[in-house]
């Protein structure tokens, strides 16, 4: 087993769902991800000179640049080109809907989110990312305000590991609210299984879009979401509203196979108009896709 | 529309089956935990849809199917009635009226006949119905229920049908007539109906009184039953007038029981009543009854008439009481058998040793010796008890490979033949010269030497010379019973006979030395069978041949009448000829040896359709003209090799040429059932078809 693959397996829900330590699974799904490739996880930044000003009385004077002054006995002060820090907020949607694991897979929605969201939060930090998330699922149940301190890490951790399904998903109504928490354009990341109808998922996404804010939008959902391999007849229970529908799955296959793949599409399109990074996660699939994504937004952005 | 067999539609109750089986199902269907239903419904709401009515569909067709099961097992049919009534052009009601045309309702009283006075109260009640525009039905009943006319809305011709009805000689069934109203009309009717019951209830208790109430109670109200009695006052002419005797295959003559059973009132319980039987206006016989606790009586008469004759006899008592009051009655004939004894050795090891076996055997593959009207009763002693027998009560007597036979029990015999019975003397490996001595070979007339036995097993000794010409021989003629001539036998005793008392030899065999010996002795016959009669020295027992030649042999032995139909074959047919001048006969009722019996009708005045013979055997048949019923016997060939062709075509065929008699005998076409549940299985097996395509198409391998 080579060294790619050792680390492959650390992105494989699965085995990250047998670790308890959100420090150490983010760490792993982050290091298991770049291990073998040759850009490093660490990107150094610093302020980088850009001009030289004529010295106004008020600026510090640690600013002026004494050598320029002993050639031109003039004050000059140099400019330096700040580079900002990102504003990352992690969007985790909590409804009920998200807590459904399916038969085949090894953790619920919920949890892959969380999972990603930890590696996540650990990668943006590590950056000295500001990042922020809030958890909602009728209305914003948990909000961190973005920041880069050394404690960020353990508060969002901490939070991600606690995280409890919420109620009935208001997607639009808690999407507004949420949005209207973040003050600072950055980098939005919606961690949901989108179960609204289409426009109420546009309507929702151009809340953040608008902001000027870059999306990044994973849609988790889980294997027989997708495939609907149910055969047996009998009744769906609503995760969410209790709610019981008796059907024959074997018979309606098809059709749920179509029409989920139809909804990918519109959901695709209106990412598409929207200029959002849109990523579809099942949460058998390992973790790489994510980051990739998620990696391909940051470059973007810097 | 009816229904022959109404307990089937009980099945309908299986029609919940598909809705529990919906329900249940679907009320114990496993829950799946989905993220979102709500998101599913979108999604499939058009295939729920569809999904639905074609669950409605499959539930469609399995009602549909046990609907049609229960239908076709029902027997559902159509009568005309039924199908006027729902084309809206039929009649307001039916009147379904049944008149006793037994041999009692021929009874007069006030210069008219019971019968009469039924069908004038019959008449009125068409009259009284006829302005409803009502439909009606005539059947008559006694042994029989015969319709005369059904579904007739015509009142001339109905009044016309009931004055063609006469009385007939039968007695009446009324269970049989309860039977035939339960099966025709068993079902709840179309229209309203009435149905007239005629007759003088003339049964020796009040069961079909009690009968008839409990058909009235479980009826429907849409029927009215009208039980109409009609009964006579005086006793003498409530008897039968005639008695026609059946006739006896081996008789002369027959002594015939009749039973009388009356009701009596005002008389004590023990109380002795003298009834007199009067034969052809000649008082025969006077017996006293005695009235029992529930008042009453009974009394047998034993008579000896000619066999096969019509004979007016009348019963009559002195007492006046009972001569009015005596409310019901009836006649019982019990005819009187060939009474034939076995005299049998008595210590056989094994059953097939018997002779009796064998003989029994021959005679019940006639429908000769079981049942009522059987014609041989057959009794079987060891010669020990032969002396302590009335042997004038039997009519032949059989001794068979007997060595026991002492010389009173000889004596005893010859006694007996002379009084003019028949012995019929048969040898065995049993009987030797020593057992018999001088006694035997006295008694039979001759010396019987020691018994020859063929030389070598595959060589036998065989019969020649066969007179046909004999009686006792004439229906082996021409090999149309098969030939006596191949029967082996391989031993025989070597009989010669005295000079002075030699009998007749009605077979030989080849060596000239007698097979059978007929001689007579006194006013009786003696007969000598020189081999044996069960398989230790012949295998003729096994052989077809011998069936007829036992009947043919018992029957000349017994001075039986000859029998004029004895040259007919399995696939012939039997002619009912009446007579040169005497009219056809009505009906022809033919009994085959199986017991089984049909009855042809004659229309227009022609006679019935031939019978055809389907199996060996002795058919009895009677002819019915009026009153008068003439006996026949149609003996069929028994040869079993020669037959059994005849019987592998008709199985192939299905053919059953007696069927043809049912037929006539049917109710006519407009009021028999049309069943119609053969469309019912075909729909069945397209629904079943169907359901398990949909079913299949649907669902797949799940059942819902």
């Amino acid at each position: 087993m080579t060294q790619t693959e050792q680390s492959r397996k650390f992105l494989d829900p699965r085995t990250i769902s047998m670790l308890s330590d959100y420090r150490l699974l983010s760490r792993l799904i982050v290091d298991g991800f770049f291990l073998g490739h040759h850009r490093g996880p660490r990107n150094a930044f610093s302020l980088e000179y850009n001009k030289h000003r004529d010295y106004y009385p008020g600026d510090p004077l640690k600013l002026v640049d004494w050598k320029l002054y002993g050639k031109t006995d003039r004050y000059f002060v140099r400019q330096y080109e700040e580079e900002t820090n990102l504003q990352a907020w992690l969007v985790m949607d909590i409804s009920k809907s998200m807590a459904y694991q399916g038969e085949k897979g090894a953790v619920s929605k919920m949890q892959y989110a969380s999972y990603l969201a930890a590696a996540l939060a650990y990668l943006l930090l590590d950056q000295r990312d500001l990042v922020g998330m809030i958890q909602f699922d009728d209305k914003p149940r948990k909000v961190i305000l973005p920041s880069s301190r050394k404690n960020q890490l353990n508060l969002i951790l901490k939070e991600l590991q606690g995280m409890q399904e919420g109620a009935v998903s208001q997607f639009e109504e808690a999407a507004r609210f949420a949005a209207s928490r973040i003050k600072k354009r950055g980098m939005v990341i919606l961690f949901s299984d989108l179960l609204a109808k289409p426009e109420q998922i546009e309507r929702t996404l151009k809340l953040f879009v608008c902001q000027g804010n870059d999306l990044l939008l994973f849609h988790v959902l889980t294997h027989e979401e997708l495939r609907f391999p149910f055969r047996k007849f009998g009744f769906f229970q609503d995760l969410e509203t209790r709610e019981r529908v008796l059907l024959h799955p074997e018979y309606l296959h098809d059709e749920y196979t179509g029409h989920i793949k139809e909804y990918l599409e519109k959901v695709k399109q209106i990412c598409s108009k929207l200029k959002v990074s849109y990523q579809m996660l099942e949460t058998t699939a390992p973790y790489d896709k994510a980051l990739a994504a998620f990696l391909k937004l940051r470059s973007r952005l810097n | 529309m009816g229904f022959a067999a109404p307990l089937f539609l009980l099945g309908l109750a299986a029609l919940v089956i598909p809705f529990l089986l919906l329900f249940t199902k679907a009320s114990s269907s496993r829950i799946t935990q989905f993220s979102s239903v709500e998101f599913l419904r979108t999604i499939t709401e058009h295939a729920s849809r569809t999904m639905e009515w074609k669950r409605l569909l499959l539930l469609a067709v399995r009602v549909l199917a046990i609907l049609t099961l229960a239908a076709a097992f029902a027997l559902p049919f159509t009568s005309r009635s039924c199908r006027l009534s729902l084309w809206g052009a039929g009649p307001a009601k039916n009147v379904v009226i049944f008149l006793d045309n037994s041999l009692s309702m021929s009874a007069e009283e006030k210069n008219s006949s019971l019968l009469d006075q039924a069908r004038s109260r019959a008449e009125a009640v068409v009259r009284e119905n006829a302005d409803q525009g009502a439909a009606f039905s005539v059947y008559t009943f006694h042994k029989k229920v015969r319709p005369v006319m059904t579904d007739e809305e015509d009142v001339s011709k109905v009044l016309a049908g009931l004055g063609e009805i006469k009385a007939s000689e039968a007695a009446s069934d009324f269970g049989l007539l309860i039977q035939f109203l339960t099966r025709q009309f068993g079902q709840k009717p179309a229209l309203p109906e009435e149905i007239w019951v005629f007759s003088d209830f003339s049964m020796p208790s009040d069961g079909p009184m009690k009968l008839m109430e409990d058909y009235q109670r479980q009826t429907d109200p849409l029927r009215t039953l009208h039980w109409i009695p009609v009964r006579p006052l005086s006793f003498q002419n409530f008897w039968p007038r005639e008695m026609v005797l059946p006739p006896r295959p081996f008789l002369r003559q027959a002594r015939e029981n009749l039973t009388v059973l009356f009701d009596s009132r005002g008389y004590e319980p023990g109380a002795e009543v003298k009834l007199d039987l009067w034969v052809e206006n000649t008082k025969t016989a006077s017996r006293m009854a005695v009235i029992t606790e529930s008042g009453k009586g009974s009394v047998t008469f034993e008579h000896t008439f000619p066999a096969g004759g019509r004979y007016p006899i009348r019963i009559e008592s002195p007492e006046d009481s009972l001569v009015r009051d005596n409310r019901l009655h009836a006649i019982a004939e019990v005819g009187q058998p060939l009474e034939l004894l076995v005299v049998e050795e008595g210590v056989y090891e094994y059953p097939f040793q018997n002779p009796y076996y064998y003989v029994s055997q021959a005679l019940e593959s006639f429908g000769g010796v079981a049942g009522r009207d059987s014609w041989v009763d057959m009794a079987r002693i060891p010669s020990i008890s032969l002396r302590d027998l009335q042997l004038e009560d039997y009519d032949v007597i059989m001794v068979a490979d007997n060595a026991k036979l002492e010389v009173r029990d000889l004596a005893q015999l010859r006694a007996y033949l002379e009084g003019g019975g028949s012995v019929i003397f048969a040898l065995g490996p049993a009987f030797s010269e020593r057992n018999g001595g001088d006694a035997l070979a006295h008694f039979l007339g001759g010396k019987l030497g020691a018994p020859q036995t063929a030389e070598r097993e595959t060589s036998s000794f065989s019969l020649s010379g066969i007179d046909y010409r004999h009686r006792l021989l004439g229906v082996f003629e021409e090999g149309r019973q098969g030939d006596l001539s191949r029967v082996p036998f391989r031993s025989f005793v070597p009989f010669t006979q005295e000079a002075d008392k030699a009998g007749e030899v009605i077979l030989w065999f080849e060596s000239r030395w007698p097979a059978l010996v007929e001689k007579k002795e006194g006013s009786g016959k003696l007969f000598l069978w020189t081999s044996s009669l069960n398989q230790e020295w012949t295998s003729f027992p096994k052989d077809p041949l011998y069936v007829p030649f036992i009947f043919e042999l018992l029957k000349y032995a017994a001075f039986g009448a000859s029998v004029s139909d004895a040259q007919l074959h399995p696939g012939d047919n039997v002619v009912f000829d009446s007579g040169r001048e005497a009219p056809a006969f009505e009906q022809v009722m033919v009994r085959s040896p199986k017991g089984e019996q049909v009855t042809l009708f004659g229309e227009d005045g022609a006679p019935p359709p031939p019978y055809a013979l389907e199996t060996a055997g002795v058919f009895e048949w009677v002819g019915v003209r009026g009153k008068e019923m003439v006996r026949q016997l149609a003996v069929c060939n028994t040869d079993a090799a020669e037959s059994a062709p005849f019987y592998a075509a008709l199985e192939t065929l299905g053919v059953n040429d007696s069927k043809a008699g049912e037929e006539d005998n049917r109710a006519p076409e407009s009021s028999q059932r049309r069943f119609f549940y053969r469309p019912f299985f075909y729909l069945l097996a397209g629904l079943l078809l169907l359901e398990a395509w949909l079913a299949n198409r649907f669902y797949k391998p799940q059942w819902v």
